[in-house]
């Protein structure tokens, strides 16, 4: 069973990592609790935040805005050529008419809304996944934690208390029965072979026999 | 004078611990494990696109459908412009026929979009199905094998039980009392030992 300082060392590592994992345990808890909150709060949403809504109709603005400063352009090109002024290789290559100002702006805002869709899906998709692997992992732990319980209850004594102590004190009043009785023999020599009566000290003496 | 060692009462105070730390994981895992469950089996459909695909997809058809109408009123605009910017002569008729155009080829163009989105969100829709599946397939895995781990913690706990009843180890304990107390001393120590190994038989089967 070891020294007591060495029981004293094994109480000191048991009581530490039962703070420890207290701790660990009072972390984890309330932190799985509020990720399943965060994700249902998510899902809620249809997976694509408000942020990142905004996000994209920003990009929205400014491809549109892109667009329109090609068109513009497109203008000046047309008063000019009207003009007869030379215009540079740049300009007539980033000039856009007004037909196909339309049709480039349609364009670059389709681009952005099925990106903004399927990203929202995508996300979906992984707040699914984040629900099971969450799950799984909590149920693993508490898995876990039945099997480290189960263990400790090993580690307990297979027999109850209650009987050991009757037992216990059926022994001590068996050795003390026994102890009395090698000292005095109630029994004479003819009825308890190899016995010897009248070698004790306690001779003439029982706690069971009638003093008086 | 206590008779708990101090293994024994480490070990109670551990399994108990341990215990209401399984109990709370589970509380934690197992709703949020059918809640996710179903919320799969609610967004899948055999014979249409996933409610999911469809609810990111509509904000993008109703999108579309304004950007071609900012579109189509931007190029009006520029269409003018470039017509009164050119400094040459036109007529209303000629600005109206150009404007006509443009627009007929940006309705071609918004129709082609809008074929295009309905094609995305189809297939969008087959790979949410096929994952949706895969997210059920592991959802019931992880309960089945989170049963299958509790089932050997029953097991093994099943194990450790006590194979006798308190009744019978009454009668046990009160058969082996008897025979000792005959040794020491019958009839009484007989009987003595018969209530004395009862009830320790009792208490040790209870237990």
């Amino acid at each position: 069973m070891g020294n007591t300082q060495q029981q004293q060392q094994y109480q000191a590592i048991q009581a530490d990592a039962a703070r420890v994992l207290g701790q660990a345990y009072g972390l984890a808890l309330p932190t799985m609790a509020g990720q399943y909150a965060s994700i249902h709060e998510a899902l809620g949403q249809g997976g694509e935040p408000d942020y990142v809504k905004q996000a994209y109709g920003g990009q929205r603005a400014g491809l549109m805005e892109g667009a329109m400063e090609q068109g513009r352009v497109g203008a000046l090109q047309a008063r000019q050529g009207a003009q007869g002024a030379a215009l540079g290789g740049n300009l007539q290559a980033a000039t856009l008419s007004g037909e196909q100002m339309g049709s480039r702006m349609a364009d670059v805002l389709y681009g952005s809304r099925v990106s903004e869709a399927m990203g929202g899906l995508e996300q979906t998709n992984k707040l699914y996944q984040s629900l099971l692997g969450q799950s799984v992992q909590a149920g693993s732990a508490s898995m876990a934690a039945a099997g480290t319980a189960l263990g400790n209850v090993q580690n307990m004594p297979a027999y109850n208390k209650t009987y050991a102590n009757i037992l216990g004190a059926l022994n001590v009043g068996g050795s003390i029965y026994g102890g009395l009785n090698q000292q005095y023999d109630p029994y004479s020599a003819s009825i308890r072979p190899g016995g010897e009566a009248g070698s004790s000290n306690w001779q003439g003496f029982s706690p069971w026999a009638d003093q008086t | 004078m206590s008779f708990t060692s101090p293994r024994e009462a480490a070990a109670a105070d551990a399994a108990r611990l341990q215990s209401k730390y399984s109990a709370q994981l589970a509380d934690l895992s197992l709703p949020e494990l059918q809640k996710a469950i179903q919320s799969w089996q609610g967004d899948l459909t055999a014979t249409g696109i996933a409610p999911s695909v469809q609810a990111a997809f509509a904000p993008a058809q109703a999108g579309i459908e304004k950007d071609y109408a900012s579109a189509q009123r931007s190029q009006q605009f520029g269409i003018e412009q470039r017509f009164k910017q050119s400094g040459l002569p036109y007529s209303q008729n000629q600005l109206a026929d150009a404007e006509r155009q443009a627009a007929t080829a940006l309705d071609a163009q918004r129709f082609q979009a809008n074929k295009n989105l309905q094609f995305a969100e189809a297939q969008a829709g087959m790979q949410q199905y096929n994952n949706l599946l895969n997210l059920l397939g592991a959802g019931s895995g992880a309960a089945l094998n989170l049963g299958k781990g509790f089932s050997s913690v029953q097991q093994a706990a099943i194990g450790g039980l006590s194979n006798t009843s308190p009744g019978q180890g009454a009668l046990g304990g009160a058969a082996s009392g008897a025979a000792i107390g005959s040794e020491i001393n019958a009839p009484w120590g007989t009987i003595i030992g018969g209530v004395l190994g009862g009830a320790a038989g009792y208490f040790g089967a209870s237990g």
